[in-house]
């Protein structure tokens, strides 16, 4: 299929997931006129974590382009590996950039006394098992993202260009998709670093995902692992002692974001985006 | 397999459709009941709560309905005999069971936090209040599943029957058991009820033991069922015996 064609039904992807994202947010916030703090906020943003999926589905219906390569198989016979390789490896980075973090924020404490309190060790090993099991029954959530990013958005971008510009490109518009979460901040500078940071973090997180679903053929590993992301990204900062005391908690929140909550995500980008360009060079060869 | 599941789906997609209408009158109705609380009675945590696990219940019920469709319709020696002559026949046949069985509960699940969501709009509080609770009873499903599968493929769908009844009939008869014998104190009011639920659910038992089982319940299931998977592979060739031309 030509580029400009395939360029064409980008563009259509980006304007239906942009409006269906956007569209219930606007209203909430200046027609209904809510604040962020009641349970219809909550119900339009689970909501809006589907809309990249149904702009998927509405722009194959749109272009009539059939649901060929749509990556809805499970794959697991061939790619079982994938799944697991996913899922650990992002359990792994997640808590090397909370240990970073904690390492550079949180200084005066020994790892004993951050956890400190009674029954701390089966009170981890419970909350951890709880928060992998919503982790693994979240997946379903996490793909009405993947199936939009990694399911549409990028494979149409690699006929179009090339893959690190396809990578690029995919995370700025996933990145830019997260503004919701900012439209009740007071000013506009907090607006932009939210964004940035947003922005940031999927351009950096984003070949992880894109190798595990080539390499898959599926959306699923990239899905799950997705979810693990999500779920375990505060895990030691809200199992810690620091949780339970008020001051605590209130000088933890004050400290600002550095460099050092980047490294992970730096370490995980790099290492994926090596991957993706050898394993490419590879099939150019046996081709 | 994708293929066997669509077949599943187009064969039985009468009595899908009217499983599926009778969900979302559940849906509806239950949403309907916990708005007459919200806005004629006292608005407690149990008048939210029981009518939608009352609802799920339904769902998890109905979703288990038409699974039995589905699995029963295959009691056939001739397809059985043909499927069985397919490459990876038997692997392929019990594999899109399973997974049917899979995503069918999962489905169950989506549509219990559709629920969810609904009623907690209506009721006013935040949704996923009980999370916790309904994804045990998502992993309960499939565990119980997982044991239920390899008698049905072994011996037919009567024996499945057979083992959902026994399982209730335990099921009540431990209820009566500790409701005679048992700490019933919680019971006594929906506040001390109410209390009891998010103790189990925050994890705050009384022992540590307990607290770590509840916890690795999903997991034991997840594997569980993949074992169950395996044995129904090993013992589909011999069911085939008691079924039907």
């Amino acid at each position: 299929m030509d580029k400009k064609t395939e360029t064409k039904r980008i563009i259509i992807f980006l304007i239906l997931v942009f409006a269906l994202q956007s569209v219930p947010f606007l209203f909430y916030k200046f027609i209904y006129g809510g604040d962020g703090t009641d349970n219809l906020y909550i119900v339009l943003g689970t909501f809006s974590m589907f809309t990249p999926a149904l702009a998927h589905i509405l722009t194959r219906i749109i272009t009539k382009e059939g649901w060929k390569d749509s990556l809805l198989g499970t794959n697991f016979r061939k790619a079982w590996k994938w799944y697991f390789i996913g899922a650990a490896s992002i359990l792994v980075f997640t808590f090397i950039g909370q240990i970073l973090l904690f390492a550079e924020f949180f200084p005066e404490y020994t790892a004993k006394e951050f956890f400190e309190g009674e029954n701390r060790i089966a009170g981890l090993i419970v909350t951890f098992l709880n928060t992998g099991a919503f982790a693994i029954s979240g997946f379903l959530i996490c793909m009405g993202e993947e199936y939009g990013w990694r399911g549409y958005l990028f494979p149409k971008l690699e006929k179009v260009t090339n893959i690190p510009v396809a990578i690029l490109i995919t995370g700025i518009v996933w990145g830019v998709w997260h503004y919701p979460n900012g439209i009740f901040l007071d000013d506009a500078s907090a607006f932009a670093e939210m964004l940035l940071n947003q922005t940031l973090s999927c351009i950096l997180i984003c070949p992880f995902f894109v190798l595990l679903t080539k390499k898959s053929g599926s959306i699923y590993p990239a899905s799950v692992a997705h979810s693990i992301n999500n779920s375990f990204a505060a895990f030691i900062l809200t199992n810690s002692s620091i949780m339970q005391d008020a001051e605590k908690l209130e000088s933890a929140m004050n400290r600002s974001s550095t460099f050092v909550t980047y490294i992970n995500l730096i370490l995980i980008a790099v290492i994926s985006t090596a991957l993706l360009i050898y394993f490419k060079k590879k099939e150019n060869i046996s081709q | 397999m994708f293929g066997l599941i669509y077949k599943d789906i187009i064969a039985n997609k009468k009595i899908i459709k009217i499983m599926l209408i009778g969900l979302f009158l559940i849906i509806f109705v239950m949403n309907s009941a916990v708005s007459g609380y919200a806005d004629v009675g006292e608005k407690n945590m149990m008048s939210y709560f029981l009518p939608v696990m009352c609802g799920h219940i339904c769902i998890y019920v109905i979703m288990g309905c038409i699974q039995q469709e589905v699995i029963k319709r295959d009691e056939r020696k001739l397809w059985a005999y043909y499927i069985t002559s397919t490459p990876d026949g038997v692997k392929q046949q019990v594999s899109s069971k399973y997974l049917f069985v899979l995503l069918t509960t999962v489905i169950g699940f989506s549509l219990c936090m559709v629920l969810d969501y609904v009623t907690s709009l209506t009721f006013g509080i935040m949704p996923e209040m009980f999370m916790s609770l309904y994804m045990l009873m998502m992993y309960a499903v499939i565990f119980i599943n997982a044991v239920e599968i390899p008698f049905v493929i072994r011996f037919g769908n009567k024996a499945g029957n057979n083992y959902r009844s026994i399982v209730f009939v335990v099921v009540v008869f431990a209820v009566l058991v500790y409701a005679l014998f048992g700490d019933i104190a919680a019971f006594s009011s929906s506040e001390k009820f109410m209390e009891m639920i998010s103790c189990l659910l925050s994890g705050e038992v009384k022992s540590a033991g307990l607290a770590i089982v509840i916890a690795a319940f999903p997991y034991i299931a997840g594997v569980l069922f993949f074992f169950s998977y395996k044995l129904s592979c090993k013992l589909y060739l011999k069911g085939t015996e008691c079924y039907n031309g």
